[in-house]
């Protein structure tokens, strides 16, 4: 008798541990994940153009920097090392650095008015806030991070600069590259050279020629302008 | 011969009736305690009228989620009732659901066909918007935010909401009764009357439901078997004096099977149970920053249908359970009854 009730006990604890690993099996330990946390959307073509094109009017406006800077209005600096802020009030908040050389990359800093080579860059965590109005009575504020350096031709006030940088608006954060985009301090057109964006799967090439109008070519084949001026794109064929 | 009534176990004395009245105190205290968090600086109710039903709804989803499974927790104890001589208990039940850590932040993408209601100069293009931040239960010094792009731009950022209680245990408490005996039988009842829960509001609790044991006819099995279902209510009420009484309404059904195990003081119980939930949220918004405003509804199914329980009650003196529950939300429970 004695066994038998063992026995039976035995059974009842087993029945009552198997349901518990089914449960464990099945439902696991931890709660799932119930709020939603959607990914953004893949950009079209479009859209990306429309991306690269905040950079492109961003260098255009924030790359003759290099050649119109004037030390003897800034403060006293390191030789060849000038910080610079964009004055308030203007489409360009932040604040950036540039360095002057001799005797090319790699040579010895130098006063800013006769170097053969510069580099603009913005310091480390800082960005550089940039606003257009793409948009009736909208304006749209994004900022953007870069390393650029190439030679300078003074006589010509002249440069022509390569390097990376990030695009920032809110939670997207895009790379982009130059190639010899060459700066003049009199025009606010850069008058050649690319840079390649890539937003996602998508590499877009913008192509400056000097006039107010850039080239973008999307990866997939489509081609847009853009309005330096005012930062819209439209397709061209349109 | 059945009996008509007897008691269940031994009578705890007066003084065991008084402990358990200063422990279903204890945890009530415990439970407003967890919603008088002095960080917050604004009820539910007010954090949840700055932000349309999108919003909301993101950033309630965890409350939603875990409301029902909450009260559907702790539903029994054992799967042994008696067929013959009443049985009376009264108590309360402590449970709470370990929200995933993910489940404090959220991000809800929208696709707006005219964004004109974001801003006049965009009216007529279409755009994304981008909801962010803390969830209800996410950190409370943060502010959420809503980014809206249009061809792909960002043209325009709001401030959302913070976290209304940083924590990932999403808790209930509520006093339990139940009489059973007569044919393998048992009623339970829940319920606490509109009481002002701090922050999260007047809240209003009633559950009730019919278990029926086995046990009396299938006498041969090694343990006690018992089916049953459970049906509850939970509201928060809206204070907004707009004509919505509710701020949260919510329901949630049980059906459940049981066996247990039962040695001297000591019984193991596990069971399955297949449930559902809804809450409705109803409330009048107001965007300052858009200076827009209206209505907002959004009714949730609970993302829990079924669960796997598992349990130990220890019987000495009074009633004490521990459970955990396993679905798609992971739960523990307490009880503490005492019965005679």
């Amino acid at each position: 008798m004695k066994t038998k009730h063992l026995k039976a006990s035995g059974l009842g604890l087993a029945a009552v541990m198997l349901l518990l690993a089914g449960g464990l099996l099945l439902g696991g330990c931890e709660s799932d994940a119930v709020a939603p946390n959607e990914t953004l959307p893949e950009v079209t073509d479009q859209e990306a153009a429309q991306q690269a094109a905040l950079v492109a009017v961003g260098i255009a406006h924030v790359g003759p920097q290099l050649l119109k800077f004037d030390g003897l209005k800034a403060g006293p600096a390191e030789l060849g090392v000038y910080p610079y802020d964009f004055p308030e009030g203007g489409d360009i908040t932040g604040s950036i650095v540039l360095e002057y050389f001799t005797g090319g990359e790699g040579g010895n800093h130098s006063s800013w008015n006769n170097a053969d080579y510069g580099l603009l860059y913005t310091p480390e965590g800082e960005e550089v806030s940039v606003a257009v109005e793409l948009f009736e009575g909208v304006e749209v504020v994004y900022s953007v991070t870069f390393n650029l350096g190439g030679p300078i031709n003074r006589s010509a006030d002249t440069a022509t600069v390569s390097g990376p940088g990030t695009l920032i608006m809110g939670e997207i954060v895009r790379d982009f590259t130059l190639t010899n985009v060459f700066l003049d301090a009199v025009s606010s057109y850069p008058g050649g050279g690319s840079f390649d964006f890539t937003a996602g799967s998508i590499v877009v090439t913008v192509t400056y020629d000097g006039t107010r109008f850039a080239t973008v070519t999307v990866s997939g084949g489509a081609t847009f302008e853009i309005d330096l001026d005012t930062g819209l794109i439209s397709s061209v064929g349109d | 011969m059945m009996r008509l009534f007897s008691w269940s176990g031994k009578f705890p004395g007066w003084r065991g009736i008084a402990r358990a009245g200063l422990a279903l105190t204890l945890v009530v205290c415990l439970s407003l305690a967890g919603t008088a968090d002095t960080a917050r600086a604004s009820s539910l109710q007010q954090l949840l009228e700055q932000v349309g039903p999108e919003y909301g709804e993101a950033y309630a989803s965890p409350f939603i989620h875990a409301f029902g499974p909450n009260q559907n927790t702790n539903l029994f104890s054992t799967a042994n009732i008696p067929y013959t001589g009443l049985t009376f208990g009264i108590g309360v039940k402590v449970m709470g659901t370990y929200l995933n850590e993910e489940d404090q932040t959220f991000r809800k993408v929208v696709q707006i066909d005219d964004l004109g209601e974001y801003d006049p100069g965009l009216a007529g293009q279409s755009g994304t918007v981008v909801m962010s931040g803390p969830t209800i239960f996410g950190d409370t010094e943060t502010d959420g935010r809503v980014d809206v792009f249009a061809n792909g731009v960002l043209v325009g950022t709001f401030e959302g909401i913070p976290g209304f209680w940083d924590t990932r245990w999403v808790p209930l408490a509520t006093p339990e009764a139940y009489i059973g005996g007569l044919v393998g039988l048992k009623f339970t009842l829940r319920y606490f009357p509109s009481v002002s829960m701090g922050d999260f509001g007047k809240t209003q609790y009633m559950g009730y439901g019919l278990q029926w044991s086995a046990s009396g006819v299938l006498e041969n099995l090694p343990v006690d078997f018992m089916v049953g279902f459970f049906k509850t209510t939970l509201d928060v009420e809206n204070t907004q004096g707009l004509g919505q009484d509710k701020l949260f309404d919510s329901e949630a059904n049980s059906y459940f099977l049981a066996i247990s195990k039962s040695w001297p003081a000591l019984t193991l119980y596990s069971g399955f149970a297949i449930e559902d939930s809804e809450m409705t949220a109803t409330y009048y918004y107001f965007d300052e920053d858009l200076q827009i405003g209206g209505d907002s509804t959004f009714s949730v199914k609970g993302r829990q249908e079924q669960r796997f329980t598992v349990g130990v009650d220890l019987d000495i003196l009074l009633h004490l359970n521990v459970e955990a529950g396993f679905g798609d939300m992971t739960t523990y429970s307490a009880g503490l009854m005492f019965g005679f």
